[in-house]
């Protein structure tokens, strides 16, 4: 195999931040392999990703040093249609979306490729009959849910036919089965092309992989061989202490954000003091809607949700958010203040809690996605609420922060607090809820744990 | 006709068209038929939002009695004034009263056919028009674009950042200081979108998947309006109460 990637002593550091991000030695990405890319959170894989797009140091600005070629040359002189051949997902898939509709979304780098427009829409047909996303094409951009933008985000680049595709967590916010057959299918019709993917859900690529990579917080780069790597992680379960009476009653809930296409149909749930409740379903199931029906963000068109025996609608707001907290899925949607030490009333403990402690006196905006979550987290913690609701707490994680995070969520469990957790990732659901329901077709159905 | 024959482009053009006597001539019958032609005439080419239109023109009603009582009561008199009429201890003159009315309905047709036109106009097929048919730079048509897409993403970020702080606590639910992270916010979004559309190859060269070119129609439509105002403007001049102030 040839060389198509070279990286040597590369290192980068952010404007206004302290810290710089090492890649320590040469290393190289051969043509027509697919590398995974792993570390721990906040190591730079994003970065590192940003360097192999071209991107770094001039669209995104800050101080490089050491060299990136690709094939032989510096990437930084390669021309703007060259560095279209290389395709980039990024890790906030709502970061990428330009267009009004779905359509414009998916064609926008093909028009910018010159395809002829007959190819472009019979392209745009033919992939978005492969991946099922058939419904997406006439929808609005805005309409659709956080795992829908993933799948256009994904097509997208697939339709742009690039030479090298750099991914960034592509799976992150895919349900389980739409991860799996996206994966199966990408294998099917992506052939000879260089990919590079950082990801943290590892169960769904151990049969596309051929090499592996590690990069430590220290920058030190190491191969990893793939027989070392557990593609399929369980965490232990948690021993939950017992629950205590029902806080939470949700009966025939009905919703709809357009009436020709209800989302929630007569939803039952009851749950119990101390609980850990799992939601899973497919993308655009209404998973968050039913989080913000709870948070009384949104209302519903019928039905009832009481909370400790009141009516939802009976609380002012006040009242409400001192029982319920909602962790959104975008964790940029908590930030408010200038610091990350600030966001939690300059707690420095929690910060170290959540391994955020070197970043306490960053602008959260600034922090890597895994990073934003974590202090997402942290605010959360910070939060003495009795019902928390939370939107795919475990995003861009690793195993370890997960760990970390299994372990608090025992302590609050056992000081009686309560949790509906809407997330994809099943092993991590598996080991801390006390039982998993599935949303399907508007209602909740319980569901095996492993 | 079909509202999709009608380049937006055209559409823009003819609101001017309608836009710029509306400006100059001192004849409040005039404007009103300015107005009621531009309305027609949008009317025969794309499908209004009247319920917003009938929002915009219950709040317009505000601005307008204030625009006509403070003409009204400050207008200047000449010495050729006559008292009107009389309310209270108030003499109200025809100078005055010919003004307020005049000033109203200006303002009323200015912002009645802007408004109008502009929810008559699809913003995404404009820019594309322009960027097709006018030779407008694309790295400015994009930034158009996206600079239409940040006005709904700064509405939901303005509304994020009330509930992050009502979810807090923190009382700055209507607060003037929610201004500067929404505007920070939406810096942030036009980051993105930069670097989406370099990621994407964006350049000059490039295909148009959707047509927006000028027809037959837009020809029609805008030779039509064209000739509409000037059989009016000349029905006013010959009738000598048309008046024109160009200085």
């Amino acid at each position: 195999m040839s060389e198509l990637y070279k990286i040597k002593d590369f290192q980068f550091q952010y404007p206004n931040s302290k810290s710089v991000l090492v890649y320590s030695g040469t290393n190289f990405i051969n043509e027509n392999e697919t590398l995974l890319l792993r570390g721990p959170s906040g190591s730079g894989k994003s970065t590192l990703l940003y360097a192999l797009k071209g991107f770094l140091p001039n669209t995104i600005y800050g101080k490089m040093t050491g060299e990136v070629l690709f094939r032989n040359q510096s990437i930084s002189q390669l021309s703007r249609k060259q560095k279209a051949q290389i395709g980039f997902l990024f890790q906030n898939p709502a970061a990428q979306m330009l267009s009004r509709t779905v359509w414009q979304e998916l064609a926008f780098g093909m028009e910018n490729l010159e395809f002829a427009a007959y190819q472009i829409k019979e392209k745009i047909t033919e992939y978005a009959k492969i991946f099922g996303i058939g419904e997406l094409l006439s929808r609005q951009v805005s309409e659709l849910s956080g795992g829908e933008k993933q799948k256009i985000a994904l097509l997208s680049i697939l339709l742009m036919q690039p030479q090298v595709i750099l991914f960034d967590e592509p799976t992150a916010f895919l349900d389980p089965d739409s991860a799996q057959h996206f994966i199966e299918v990408f294998n099917q019709i992506v052939h000879n092309k260089t990919i590079v993917i950082v990801e943290h859900n590892l169960q769904y690529l151990q049969k596309v992989v051929d090499r592996s990579l590690w990069i430590d917080n220290q920058g030190i780069v190491q191969q990893i061989p793939l027989q070392q790597i557990d593609w399929d992680y369980k965490f232990p379960k948690l021993q939950l202490v017992s629950t205590g009476k029902t806080i939470l009653e949700i009966s025939e809930l009905n919703f709809a954000y357009k009436p020709e296409k209800p989302i929630l149909t007569g939803l039952n749930l009851e749950v119990k003091q101390g609980e850990i409740v799992g939601i899973v379903g497919r993308n655009g199931a209404g998973k968050s809607t039913l989080l913000k029906l709870l948070a009384a963000i949104l209302k519903p068109n019928s039905g009832k949700i009481v909370v400790f025996g009141k009516k939802i609608n009976k609380y002012h707001y006040k009242e409400l958010y001192k029982l319920v907290g909602l962790l959104f899925q975008n964790p940029e949607n908590h930030f408010l203040y200038e610091t990350a030490a600030k966001e939690v009333q300059n707690d420095l403990t929690v910060l170290a809690k959540f391994l955020l402690k070197n970043s306490a006196n960053n602008n959260p905006f600034n922090l890597s996605e895994g990073e934003k979550r974590r202090l997402s987290l942290a605010i959360q913690q910070k939060l003495e609420r009795q019902i928390f609701l939370w939107d795919e707490p475990t995003f861009g994680q690793d195993r370890k922060n997960k760990e970390i995070l299994i372990e608090l969520l025992a302590k609050m469990q056992k000081a009686g607090k309560t949790f509906i957790i809407v997330s994809h990732d099943r092993p991590f659901l598996d080991a801390v809820c006390s039982r998993i329901l599935a949303l399907k077709d508007g209602k909740l159905y319980e569901q095996q744990k492993d | 006709m079909n509202s999709k024959k009608i380049n937006d482009v055209s559409i823009f053009f003819i609101a001017l068209l309608y836009i710029l006597p509306a400006l100059f001539a001192e004849n409040s019958v005039f404007l009103l038929l300015v107005c009621a032609l531009a309305f027609i005439n949008l009317n025969l080419v794309r499908n209004l939002n009247y319920k917003f239109l009938g929002i915009f023109l219950l709040v317009l009603a505000i601005p307008l009695i204030s625009v006509f009582i403070s003409v009204l009561i400050n207008s200047k008199l000449t010495a050729n004034s006559q008292v009107l009429f009389q309310i209270g201890s108030r003499l109200i003159y025809d100078t005055s009263w010919h003004n307020a009315v005049f000033l109203t309905v200006r303002t009323f047709v200015l912002s009645f056919i802007s408004v109008s036109y502009l929810l008559g106009i699809d913003y995404d097929d404009f820019v594309y028009s322009l960027m097709r048919n006018l030779k407008l730079p694309v790295s400015i048509g994009f930034a158009l674009l996206a600079t239409f897409n940040a006005f709904s993403f700064m509405r939901q970020e303005f509304q994020r950042i009330r509930l992050a702080y009502k979810m807090r606590f923190q009382k700055k639910k209507l607060s003037l200081l929610l201004i500067f992270p929404v505007l920070v916010s939406a810096g942030r979004y036009a980051y993105y979108a930069g670097l989406s559309m370099e990621s994407r190859g964006l350049q000059a060269e490039r295909t148009y998947l959707r047509k927006h070119k000028f027809t037959f129609w837009d020809t029609v439509l805008i030779l039509s309006n064209l000739v509409l105002l000037a059989i009016l403007v000349y029905i006013f001049w010959e009738k000598g109460s048309l008046q024109l102030r160009l200085k």
